[in-house]
């Protein structure tokens, strides 16, 4: 086991697990090591499953351990675990509160211990917002209105979001964010890789399969959902409890389709997200040809009824539709296992965004100031959404799809099978 | 005998709920000690669960023994008095003194209504026991299948008056078992189901291991076990069973199941072996749930509320308890439903009513329980006694003013 280089400080190392007990809920120590959770996880490996062996490092502080386990990745919180622990000791939030706790290591950043709450709750939302409205003071002292309001525009509407924040300026403070957020993650990987790669030299044996392939596979199951399809607790537990003997404690304890709604809400909302994702690059594109002098290129605002934006629009509610069904989940699992609140606040911005977007936009097109308003606070919210994201829940993106790579390219993908054809070895 | 019986004075009564072996003892050492004893039973034998048992452990000896050396004390005795296939139906406290109403029941037919009774005593001992936890409240797990029985259901097969002779067989091919599994702690240390640890399951297991292995020479067995908990000398047992553990027919396995999956002829245990990490599924002709012992005051047993009425006759104005408690006592219950004793109420509890224990511990808690009634008895009499010197005292006093 190589040892650590440099110590880190005691104060820190122990803030950092104080945390991650305070994350993973008082009742995680209660873990018995029966190994029911990992039998029950429709993804646990045949070979050390977890997250029994996680509930158990993370007892005995075995933080370096922790560190190495990329199994805390291929977790998708569905929480069957917890539902079924003998203990109540919830595995599911253990394995949330490493997953955050990872998040913090690997994209590093300052140490949360002594910061109010609300402060790490809201902090990047308010900075975004007081940054915009900076940028708006300046925009006055340049323009002197406080809401540029232009007549000359192909639009009949009169209001020019690209006349307060030009297109440059905003470009270029997110694809600054951008690429800072990108170093991070990437950062982060190499931490993972560094952190994943097995003592030695390894020796694969069998046919190989080339990264490339490796990375389709992992982000195809991801992207889409196919991984949820085996989070379905019905097929791990039938239901045979007569319904006439079903007391209200079993209906509360399964509920019936926080798996749906998983499932359906992942998919929607990265659906939504990359539409979203390939409509700015395109309008990004049209705006810098157009300034470059070719022909084809095109200036926003777009018209309604142009394809791009009935697309744009599509993915909005497509958008809120996706979040209603991961709101609805949240509801859901809420009743029997505990929920890290980063995911709340994470669906909350998103909330914020997209309704904001929506609003600045109708206002727009109604032809009233407060959409400049309605507009700084959307910029704001977005801005926030990308800065904090290697903090965020949403660095699953890398750090997730990373392990997901790293244990396919190890050969530790194949999960048991319960079914009753399985040809698990009978002794 | 006698150098305690002048202590008490005839009208000393003591009631015991509950004519298990606990319940039983307790009633046979109070009516030894000279007290006057009431035995209450609702069902209409004395002997409760330990007469439906195999084996005692560890000597595996017929459980008749030990019952029939107290209905030999018992017979002896005459101050103590049987209320067999009665229950109680009220209870009303008054200066010191327990009133209980009494109801002569059917055990065939629960909604016959017949007349009621009232003893009066001065101090209680519940002795009421426990239920097997019910394999319905694990079907999700697969319990309710043909091929899962509980460790009860295997007692009353294994005992030589059981329907197979005392020999287990499968209940579709009616044939002898060749591999058999036993899942330790179900239903207990379970936060959803029972959190206490039924401290007798894991010896019992080991007896029937024994049992099992002694009568079908080709049988294999699996114990999954979250760990073994033998309390006392009782780890003698697995000791006993090394012998099989190294010709290979016995296997502790440190796993838990979480289901049974009927998978062709048997049974299989998808499982997680916890020292190797390794993913076990194998199958089974036969799975015992050790299933764990529920306080048969659990607030889980309490009947509804209608068949819990007692048929009060038209017009009654004794005391009514509320009918949620399933016994109508002032009690103070823990989460579970094992009994908080609070001595100063002159009630006591004893047995498998306090925490889950095994034949011995119950015989030697309702001897204990008989020693704390007699001091509290005692107590009240020296209280009454004072209190009947100075009441002398004092009339003698007035008697002089008055002359």
């Amino acid at each position: 086991m190589p040892v650590a280089a440099e110590a880190p400080s005691p104060d820190h190392c122990s803030s950092d697990a104080a945390r991650l007990l305070q994350d993973a809920g008082d009742k995680a120590l209660a873990c018995l090591q029966c190994g029911m959770c990992g039998v029950v996880c429709p993804h646990a490996a045949s070979v050390s499953p977890w997250p029994r062996k996680e509930m158990l490092w993370l007892a005995w502080g075995e933080q370096d351990r922790l560190h190495r386990d990329p199994d805390i990745w291929l977790c998708r919180d569905c929480g069957h675990c917890s539902q079924l622990c003998p203990r109540g000791a919830d595995p599911a939030a253990v394995m949330a509160a490493l997953r955050a706790a990872a998040c913090r290591r690997l994209s590093g950043g300052l140490p949360s211990a002594g910061r109010p709450a609300w402060l790490e709750a809201w902090g990047l939302p308010l900075l975004g917002l007081a940054g915009w409205v900076l940028i708006w003071l300046i925009r006055f002292l340049q323009t002197g209105t406080w809401f540029p309001v232009v007549r000359t525009t192909p639009d009949a509407s009169g209001i020019l979001f690209a006349a307060l924040y030009p297109v440059g300026l905003i470009d270029a403070v997110f694809l600054l964010t951008a690429l800072g957020v990108l170093l991070i993650l990437g950062r982060g990987a190499y931490r993972q890789r560094q952190a994943y790669a097995p003592a030695g030299k390894l020796l694969r044996l069998g046919p190989r399969t080339s990264a490339l392939s490796d990375l389709w596979a992992v982000l195809r199951d991801g992207l889409s959902g196919q991984d949820f399809a085996r989070c379905r607790l019905a097929e791990v537990v039938p239901e045979t409890i007569p319904a006439e003997e079903k007391t209200t404690d079993d209906a509360l304890r399964t509920p019936p389709d926080a798996d749906h709604h998983q499932r359906r809400g992942h998919i929607l909302l990265t659906a939504s997200l990359l539409v979203l994702a390939a409509v700015s690059g395109y309008v990004a594109v049209g705006h810098w040809a157009g300034l470059l002098g070719w022909s084809w290129a095109f200036a926003t605002p777009l018209p309604q009824l142009n394809p791009i934006k009935l697309v744009a629009n599509l993915a909005a509610f497509t958008l809120l539709l996706g979040l209603w069904h991961l709101w609805r989940r949240r509801h859901a699992e809420q009743r029997h296992r505990r929920l890290l609140p980063q995911g709340r606040r994470m669906l909350l911005l998103f909330f914020g965004i997209t309704l904001s977007g929506l609003a600045a936009q109708w206002l727009r097109l109604a032809g009233m100031p407060a959409a400049y308003a309605v507009y700084t606070l959307h910029l704001a919210l977005v801005w926030a959404l990308f800065a904090g994201l290697p903090w965020s829940p949403l660095a699953h993106l890398v750090y997730r799809t990373f392990a997901l790579f790293h244990v396919r390219r190890y050969g530790r993908c194949r999960p048991h099978t319960f079914s009753a054809s399985s040809d698990a070895k009978d002794a | 005998m006698k150098d305690i019986a002048h202590l008490f004075s005839p009208s000393a009564t003591l009631a015991v709920l509950g004519g298990g072996i606990c319940g039983l003892t307790a009633a046979v050492e109070a009516a030894e000690c000279g007290i006057s004893t009431h035995l209450i039973e609702i069902s209409p034998q004395l002997g409760g669960r330990v007469r439906s048992l195999a084996s005692y452990f560890p000597k595996l000896c017929p459980p008749s023994c030990g019952l029939e050396l107290l209905t030999a004390r018992l017979r002896r005795q005459s101050r103590l008095t049987l209320h067999l296939a009665t229950r109680l139906v009220g209870y009303a406290h008054a200066e010191g003194r327990h009133t209980l109403t009494l109801q002569a029941c059917d055990p065939a037919d629960a909604a016959v209504s017949s007349a009621l009774s009232t003893l009066r005593c001065d101090a209680v001992i519940i002795a009421t026991g426990w239920r097997p936890f019910p394999l319905a409240a694990l079907a999700e797990r697969g319990a309710v299948h043909p091929l899962c029985l509980s460790n009860m259901q295997l007692e009353h097969l294994l005992s030589p008056d059981g329907p197979s002779g005392g020999i287990p067989v499968r209940p579709d091919t009616g044939t002898p078992p060749r591999r058999m599994a036993f899942i330790q702690c179900a239903g207990s240390r379970d936060v959803n189901h029972m959190s206490h640890c039924s401290a007798v399951c894991c010896s019992a297991t080991l007896k029937h291991c024994r049992l099992l292995l002694e009568r079908l020479p080709d049988l294999h067995i699996d114990v999954y076990y979250m760990d073994l908990r033998t309390p006392g000398r009782l780890f003698a047992l697995r000791e006993a069973l090394s012998g099989y553990e190294q010709a290979g027919r016995l296997r502790f396995l440190p796993a838990r199941p979480f289901r049974a999956v009927p998978d062709g002829r048997g049974m299989r245990l998808p499982a997680e072996n916890t020292q190797t990490g390794e993913h076990l599924a194998h199958a089974y002709d036969l799975v015992v749930w050790a299933t764990g012992m529920r306080p048969s005051l659990s607030p889980h047993d309490m009947p509804p509320a209608a068949a819990a009425r007692p048929n009060l006759p038209e017009g009654w104005q004794g005391p009514l308890l509320p009918q949620a408690e399933s016994l109508p006592l002032p009690l103070l219950l823990d989460r579970q439903g094992f009994v908080m004793e609070r001595e100063e109420s002159g009630l006591f509890a004893a047995g498998c009513a306090v925490r889950p224990m095994n034949v011995a511990d119950s015989v030697r808690s309702g001897a204990a329980a008989v020693t704390r009634a007699l001091g509290y008895l005692h107590q009240r009499m020296d209280a009454a006694s004072r209190a009947g010197a100075s009441e002398t005292e004092r009339t003698a006093r007035e008697g002089r003013d008055h002359a």
